[in-house]
């Protein structure tokens, strides 16, 4: 903690070049003039007179005699919507603004032919709006501006996500957009008690963030958490979900994700239908939920898609895949330089034929060919497509062929690192397989001083972590520790429907948990 | 707000004892035993032999790569090489043996210990405490006596089926120790606990060479068909405490077996009928034998009863009988009981008048069911063992005949 505070002090205190300039635009924080033109010289002032933003000025109301102007952010708003839906009808109003009247009453009454439209007088909230694809309204003599949504432009259409595949189940994913997110799930769970807040966050970017959750399940002590973590994040911009990650994160030196996040609307709204909350942010399609616990790292989408004897089995198959992708290479070093009477005797001629010749310890082995499969690993995700099978091509006959027959690795390691490999690849959720990559080097090395002492060791100290960790109050390994005997059906195993009454959710719920009464309500 | 900077210290705070435990535990574990695998100089098979008052020790190391035949060096080299130093003690011949080897001999994969003739006859006990006291050695491997030869020469006969000898030693014997139930396949604890304890005494098999000596240590050994050496077990050789005593015949080691229980599956044979002239043979399969020992005390004189049980059945049948007659069946059942009783008698018979020494474990028998009586006794159990009075029950059924009922001989006349 001190280590914290000190990287807090030293580290991110620098000077922030906003901060000053924030404070010089307090200035322009002041309500909009009765002037249209001074308001536009405010605009522009502003915006640097940026060339994106459109200025439509336009005589408005009765015989045209009240100068207005529209200022909207060419691409961020729907063009033909505007035009349509705003200019047009604004050039054939016939009523003129009384002195006295709201425009905005004459706006929803008589003129707009759209939703979305509200008032603002500072100066501000108005510079957000029109940067966030509104459509800003201004009009000679009136000190305030309206605001008309009109969001629209070029954005990604709702596709397969990538990050999450599955055989069966539902073939839509997020989006970059915030409102179509909120969207998917709301399309999955049409219930009055979905429930949602919408924040800003980013002193710069000013970031929509809206979190959600199924009033009544979620329990308030996490919806208040929730809140009270997202208030205090103090940063110039969210570019993705992983910036709010970093900043509500329980334990930052934990190596475990403490936040759970995914691409996929039916894992989230099966989230929220435990009791958990979402946080969408805008410009990602990856989802953050909370609390998130370590069996929620093993669940995938399809376990619950597919029948639940097979869906166990598949998750037994991925705790074994987690313990391998942690400790292959590593039980593999300790065995074969600590505890050769560990292993059959023909399997231990086998291998020490192998290692014949070969120059380096088995600790220096493994971890050039661990390094060399994360190496592949990284170019392959970070090549440009067009090249991306090379890559593969190489990697194949580089880890696979040539270094065994090189001497300078043994087949045994090979089929070690690979083996390994492979079951890195099963954990469900990409950012805990990032947590066992990391360890799986540290127990390497744990091996290669202590032998299997050192694996247990490190395992013990693991587990110690773990059981420590907490993910918005929840302890990170309930329900195993504590125990909690009535939240087993969706750990190990995966329970069938019936026997899921109690829903299993591991968060703090409040009120009715039980699924015939939720039905009721 | 959740309490994040309390827990968090006390974490930092476990995980530095945590280290702090670790740190110290390496300190005091002493063994430091990191090795590659390609340093090791892996010995399958020990051999102990006497040279006047000192100690011949012959490692059977594994040339591994001859063995794995990787990099096409297969049979180029032999799959295994002989080491041998002369020491007072074992550990000083071990150690001794680092000038010949270019890697230090690795004891954890040990098959088998051979002990030769010589060295048994003169007691054991200064190898053994090295091996068990030593945390290297497993104990789950076997024991074995070089009957009239050195332990050394079992250790250089190439053999046939197992590129290793060792293993070959091992797993022929347990084979037939399972098939046959004349040898015996002792691990090392069991010998050193039968040789430690006073109600019980060790049997070890022994094995012998055929052949010609000198052509077994040679690959040409196994490029013959009929290799020159072979490696063939004969025998028990019983012990009293430490020391061996003789050998038991194969009658005599089958009794033995009985009495242990050891025998799960074996074959009797007997004459078609007694006392003719008659070399034609029945041969009986037993399956699932079971056997009872049971001390008992009748007017203070010890008495141990022997219960045998099992199924029979014919496996090979010379003799004209009528085998779908169950009387038929039913003599030769008696017959198998008669031949087991006599196996078991002569091995009796052998220890309490010649070597008087308890390899049944009679002892055992006592010190469980008559304490008081093994309190009063166990120190002149030597003159009490041979007065033993044994009765042994034997109950074969012979229940079956296999395929065919006719003898083979029969079916050739119609």
């Amino acid at each position: 903690m001190s280590l914290m505070k000190f990287m807090n002090q030293r580290l991110f205190k620098q000077p922030n070049p906003y901060a000053a300039a924030n404070q010089s635009k307090a200035a322009s924080d002041e309500p909009l003039r009765t002037r249209l033109q001074d308001n536009l010289a405010m605009f522009k002032q502003a915006l640097h007179d940026s060339p994106d933003i459109v200025i439509r000025e336009l005589d408005f109301g009765e015989n045209h005699s009240t100068p207005a102007a529209v200022l909207y952010v060419s691409g961020l708003v729907d063009q033909d919507y505007v035009n349509q839906f705003i200019i047009a009808p604004l050039l054939s109003a016939a009523k003129a603004p009384e002195a006295e009247a709201r425009i905005i009453d004459i706006f929803n009454r008589h003129i707009m032919p759209i939703g979305g439209i509200h008032e603002a007088d500072d100066f501000d909230a108005l510079l957000t709006g029109l940067l966030s694809g509104e459509t800003v309204f201004l009009c000679e003599g009136y000190n305030r501006g309206i605001l008309i949504g009109s969001k629209g432009g070029e954005s990604r259409g709702v596709e397969e996500p990538t990050s999450q595949s599955v055989i069966r189940g539902p073939k839509d994913g997020f989006t970059e957009s915030l409102m179509t997110n909120i969207s998917l799930i709301r399309r999955r769970i049409a219930s009055p008690d979905l429930w949602s807040e919408q924040y800003r966050i980013g002193h710069v970017t000013k970031t929509k963030v809206a979190i959600l959750y199924l009033h009544g399940k979620a329990s308030m002590p996490l919806i208040e958490e929730v809140r009270a973590r997202l208030a205090r994040i103090n940063i110039d911009g969210i570019l993705e979900s992983g910036y709010i990650e970093g900043w509500i994160q329980d334990n930052p030196q934990s190596v475990f994700p403490t936040v759970f996040n995914s691409e996929r609307p039916d894992v989230i709204s099966a989230g929220l239908l435990e009791g958990r909350v979402a946080i969408v942010v805008d410009g990602t399609p990856f989802v953050l939920l909370v609390p998130a616990l370590f069996i929620h790292f093993f669940q995938a989408a399809e376990d619950y898609y597919q029948r639940y004897d097979i869906s166990t089995l598949v998750r037994w198959l991925r705790y074994f895949g987690f313990v391998i992708a942690l400790l292959g290479p590593s039980l593999y070093i300790a065995i074969t330089t600590f505890h050769h009477d560990m292993l059959p005797p023909e399997l231990l001629v086998s291998l020490s034929a192998q290692r014949e010749g070969i120059p380096f310890p088995a600790f220096i082995e493994a971890l050039m060919m661990e390094l060399t499969f994360e190496l592949l690993r990284e170019a392959g995700i970070r090549l440009p497509r067009a090249v991306g099978q090379s890559i593969s091509i190489v990697g194949a006959l580089v880890i696979g062929q040539a270094a065994v027959q090189a001497g300078i690795v043994s087949a045994a390691m090979v089929i070690v690192v690979s083996i390994t490999a492979i079951a890195s690849f099963t954990m469900p959720s990409y950012s805990f397989g990032i947590s066992v990559r990391m360890l799986r080097f540290a127990m390497m090395g744990l091996a290669a001083c202590l032998g299997l002492f050192g694996i247990v060791a490190g395992v013990i100290m693991m587990i110690q972590h773990l059981c420590n960790l907490r993910s918005f109050g929840t302890p990170y390994m309930s329900p195993f520790s504590p125990v909690q005997q009535n939240k087993f059906q969706d750990t190990l195993i995966r329970a069938p429907w019936q026997f899921m009454h109690q829903t299993s959710s591991t968060a703090h719920t409040r009120g009715a948990s039980d699924q015939s009464e939720w039905k009721k309500e | 707000m959740i309490k994040v900077n309390g827990r968090r210290s006390n974490t930092l705070r476990t995980v530095c004892l945590i280290m702090l435990a670790m740190l110290c535990s390496t300190a005091v574990s002493g063994c430091w035993n990191r090795r590659e695998l390609n340093d090791l100089a892996v010995s399958v098979a020990v051999g102990v032999d006497k040279r006047n008052n000192r100690i011949l020790l012959s490692d059977q190391v594994l040339n591994v790569e001859a063995i794995s035949g990787g990099k096409g060096s297969s049979g180029v080299y032999a799959p295994v090489n002989l080491f041998q130093e002369e020491g007072h003690s074992f550990q000083e011949a071990a150690r001794k043996m680092t000038r010949k080897s270019s890697r230090k001999i690795y004891v954890g994969q040990l098959q088998v210990l051979v002990l030769g003739e010589d060295f048994a006859r003169s007691g054991v006990a200064k190898v053994l405490d090295h091996i068990s006291r030593d945390h290297e050695y497993r104990s789950d491997f076997l024991v074995i006596i070089a009957r009239e030869v050195d332990a050394r020469d079992v250790l250089q006969v190439f053999t046939p089926l197992e590129k290793t000898p060792a293993t070959k030693l091992k797993n022929s014997l347990e084979v037939s120790s399972k098939a046959w139930g004349v040898t015996t396949a002792v691990q090392f604890r069991e010998f050193t606990s039968n040789v430690i304890s006073k109600s019980r005494e060790a049997v070890l098999t022994g094995v012998n060479i055929s052949g010609a000596l000198e052509a077994g240590n040679s690959s040409d050994n196994i490029n013959r068909i009929s290799p020159s050496a072979r490696i063939y077990s004969s025998g028990l050789a019983v012990f009293k405490r430490d020391r061996m005593l003789g050998w038991l015949n194969e009658e005599e080691s089958l009794g033995y077996n009985f009495t242990r229980g050891h025998i799960k599956s074996a074959v009797i044979e007997q004459p078609c009928a007694k006392g003719r002239k008659d070399h034609r043979r029945v041969s009986v399969e037993l399956l699932r034998t079971k056997t009872k020992m049971k001390g008992s005390l009748e007017k203070g004189r010890p008495i141990v009863s022997i219960f045998i049980q099992g199924d029979g059945v014919v496996t090979d049948a010379q003799c004209e009988l009528d085998y779908t007659d169950p009387s038929t069946l039913d003599q030769i059942g008696r017959g198998v009981n008669e031949q087991i009783k006599s196996a078991i008698d002569s091995a009796v018979d052998i220890m309490q008048k010649r070597y008087n020494s308890d390899i049944f474990g009679f002892g055992e028998l006592f010190e469980r069911k008559h304490p008081s009586f093994w309190k009063k006794e166990k120190d002149n159990w030597d003159e009490v063992f041979p007065r033993i009075q044994v009765r042994i029950q034997s109950q074969i059924v012979v229940k079956q005949m296999y395929k065919t009922t006719k003898s083979f001989e029969e079916r050739m006349k119609g």
